[in-house]
């Protein structure tokens, strides 16, 4: 069951596209960073997060380096779908790599995610 | 020989569909960098002490936190702030300011401590802020200034970016050696 879940996202109109999708999700929190670094800074004061939501493309600290820190500490268990852009499979390719257990592109659709958020947290 | 055909990944997907198990994180090795490409990118954490901008290798960086309660410890080496609890293991934290010889640490709600590793014994380092994740290739450090060795010690070399920014790169395990010689 989701009950918190980290959003990682510079977009305020992708943002609102998630509180849309979360809105079959009552119970859970979402709690939204703007970038890498405040993505870890969030880690660090909230703590049990189920979910991360990761944007590749952010500045300061983007996609790719937030997993590169995050796995060698204690978060590296919490699963993390990664979000980019058609026509960088490369990156995505990377983020699994890196321990990312799903990936979705943007633009993407409500249903699409709904479907990867069930076979993420089943 | 045909090219190797990419195949497009379709709009989402679990890596276990897409690719093998990652491998387990591996220790560091003890010198990555003397083999350097001249071409090598490499992503550094970059961080403020005062004014200046520093940077740390990022497979060296362990984690970034925010500045809780550092507890201070009796007879400590002046450098030595004190030891924070990350999740029930307490790590010593280093001013790394003062470490440096570059005055001491004021604590403001964007100071971090950046937790290196070192061995099996992760470490703490207080800076002033973060400033960003950076790719730096090596061809932009300048590791040499008029014929003098610029690059050694706890200098890895200084980046030259954008404009009349530079960043002196640290060789964390030099810094750590010599602090704790000092602590």
């Amino acid at each position: 069951m989701l009950e918190k879940v980290l959003i990682v996202e510079d977009s305020n109109l992708q943002a609102k596209m998630y509180q849309t999708v979360f809105k079959g999700h009552p119970d859970c929190r979402l709690i939204f960073a703007q970038n890498g670094l405040e993505a870890l800074d969030q880690l660090a004061l909230e703590k049990d997060f189920n979910l991360i939501i990761l944007d590749i493309n952010m500045p300061k600290m983007n996609g790719l380096a937030f997993l590169e820190v995050m796995r060698r500490n204690g978060y590296g268990k919490i699963p993390v779908i990664i979000v980019s852009t058609e026509g960088k499979d490369e990156d995505i390719r990377r983020g699994l790599v890196a321990g990312a257990k799903a990936y979705i592109k943007k633009p993407w659709k409500p249903d699409q995610l709904r479907d990867l958020l069930n076979k993420v947290v089943a | 020989m045909e090219k190797e055909k990419k195949i497009t990944l379709p709009a989402y997907g679990l890596a276990e569909d897409i690719i093998a198990p990652p491998a387990p994180v591996q220790e560091k090795s003890t010198s990555p960098e003397d083999q350097a490409e001249p071409d090598a990118v490499r992503k550094y954490v970059i961080f403020f002490l005062g004014q200046e901008e520093y940077g740390l290798l990022i497979s060296e960086v362990q984690e970034i936190n925010r500045v809780n309660r550092i507890t201070r410890v009796p007879n400590a080496s002046a450098h030595i702030k004190g030891v924070i609890n990350i999740r029930g293991k307490i790590l010593p934290v280093i001013d790394l300011k003062k470490g440096l010889n570059l005055g001491e640490t004021e604590i403001g709600k964007e100071s971090r401590i950046v937790v290196v590793e070192r061995g099996v014994r992760p470490l703490g380092l207080l800076v002033d802020r973060i400033s960003q994740v950076l790719t730096i290739a090596e061809n932009q450090m300048e590791k040499k200034l008029n014929d003098t060795k610029i690059a050694q010690g706890f200098i890895r070399g200084l980046a030259k970016l954008e404009g009349t920014r530079l960043v002196i790169l640290l060789n964390y395990q030099e810094i750590l050696g010599k602090m704790l010689k000092k602590a």
